[in-house]
């Protein structure tokens, strides 16, 4: 199984081990990994046009790695989205990327799981694992880190999701085994 | 309250007719009304030089209360509002933030307003962050279908000097007359953005009546045919047979 690393996390020395972390976990459960620290890419953020639906279908407007990495995730079984805890959400600098999936789906809605989301404009979706660093004091912003992954799986329509918290007061040997556990728990349901 | 910051978190940065401008437009004009200083920063600009930055969060030291307003994309905010909301609490904190008041507009495109909890919540936990006041989150659906129409009509288009910071380079729209039965659907928008600002005018907390005025799902299912009718529209207009609208160009 193909694996794509994201990661929202931005330069800072306490967490990029968590990168690391995850990319070992991966190979250890025998999967294909790559990955894409979005902070090393000059990626200009989504204006909000449309023109991915409308003028140039699928493809997005602005000229920079973006559609680079629109492609990976694109061919990727797992998209692994690693970002800290900001306000309950994603970090600005993973936003920054998952802003700009939109070419991926098509402008008509459809309701899907009691929910309005956009119709796919590939019949191939990757699957979701959102890993969210957070804190001890945090629970309820790990709580909707949790629910929004979810709500991402349903928009990008993703068949399987799954979403972990990995507490920055826990040793990294905890964080292996959240890791490995939901690393099993994916091939057990892509089976 | 004394001076009041609107952050216009729509990425949409050269429009006057995005739904998150309009809003915002609308609720500045009321302030002004009230002798209230009141302007608004679009954030994806402000975001373009260190320098703007730095006079954003100036200016956000001198302000009473701020009023966050921003689409949903992908179920949360969009980029640029997160970014300054890190920026915010990484160089104000708790102390320098404390005792301002937070309010949050949330829009989003589809028909179900829920759409929008997940990024009403993400304000909240901000203000929680940061021991800002919490206002609430007034939220609202359907956005850029109808709303923005609706909106150039009531609040007139015309991009002048009140407002701080916007570009010179806006596109402006003739303001247009819209059925009785359209200013019927949106009623409801205009009466719950009213009370709102009078509230925050008065210094009296935010009755949770008038958040749940924009609540319900002002647009039947049905209309979603209606919608997508609309979007087929839209790409004639630019020329495209349907068959380039569904295109795979990553499909090797």
């Amino acid at each position: 199984m193909k694996v794509l690393l994201l990661s929202g996390i931005e330069f800072d020395e306490r967490l990029e081990g968590y990168e690391e972390l995850v990319i070992s976990a991966a190979k250890k459960n025998g999967f294909e990994i790559e990955h894409v620290l979005i902070r090393n890419y000059s990626l200009q953020d989504c204006l909000g046009c449309l023109n991915c639906w409308f003028v140039t279908p699928g493809q997005c407007v602005l000229k920079d790695c973006g559609a680079e990495i629109l492609r990976k995730i694109h061919e990727t079984d797992l998209l692994i989205m690693l970002s800290p805890v900001t306000f309950g959400g994603y970090s600005s600098c993973l936003k920054k990327m998952i802003d700009r999936v939109v070419p991926l789906a098509l402008p008509h809605i459809i309701w899907m799981k009691g929910r309005e989301c956009h119709k796919k404009r590939y019949k191939k979706t990757p699957n979701i694992l959102g890993i969210g660093i957070t804190s001890n004091s945090n629970d309820e912003e790990g709580e909707l880190f949790k629910s929004l992954v979810k709500m991402n799986a349903i928009n990008l329509r993703s068949e399987i999701s799954n979403s972990i918290l990995i507490k920055k007061e826990d040793k990294l040997e905890e964080a292996d085994r959240l890791l490995n556990e939901a690393f099993q728990c994916i091939t057990a349901q892509s089976r | 309250m004394k001076k009041i910051i609107i952050l216009n978190g729509s990425p949409q940065r050269k429009r006057s007719d995005s739904t998150s401008f309009i809003l915002g437009k609308y609720i500045i004009r009321k302030f002004k009304k009230n002798e209230i200083d009141a302007g608004m920063v679009n954030v994806d600009e402000c975001l373009s030089s260190v320098e703007s930055v730095k006079k954003l969060i100036d200016s956000v030291l001198l302000a009473d209360c701020l009023i966050f307003i921003a689409p949903v994309y992908l179920d949360t905010l969009p980029f640029g509002i997160t970014k300054i909301m890190e920026e915010l609490h990484r160089t104000l904190g708790k102390e320098k933030l404390a005792n301002k008041s937070l309010l949050s507009i949330i829009h989003c495109g589809y028909m179900e307003v829920k759409h929008t909890s997940i990024a009403t919540s993400v304000c909240r936990f901000f203000a929680k962050k940061t021991n800002m006041k919490w206002l609430g989150g007034f939220t609202l659906s359907g956005g850029p279908t109808l709303i923005v129409d609706i909106g150039v009509s009531r609040t007139g288009s015309k991009v002048s000097n009140e407002i701080d910071y916007v570009s010179a380079g806006m596109k402006t729209h003739e303001p247009r007359e819209l059925g009785i039965f359209f200013k019927l659907l949106t009623r409801n928008i205009w009466a719950g953005l009213d009370a709102i600002v009078n509230s925050i005018i008065e210094g009296r907390t935010i009755s949770k009546k008038y958040f749940g005025l924009m609540n319900k799902s002002i647009f039947p299912k049905r209309f979603m045919s209606m919608v997508d009718r609309w979007w087929l529209n839209v790409n004639a207009c630019n020329n495209h047979a349907e068959k380039i609208l569904y295109a795979m160009p990553l499909e090797r």
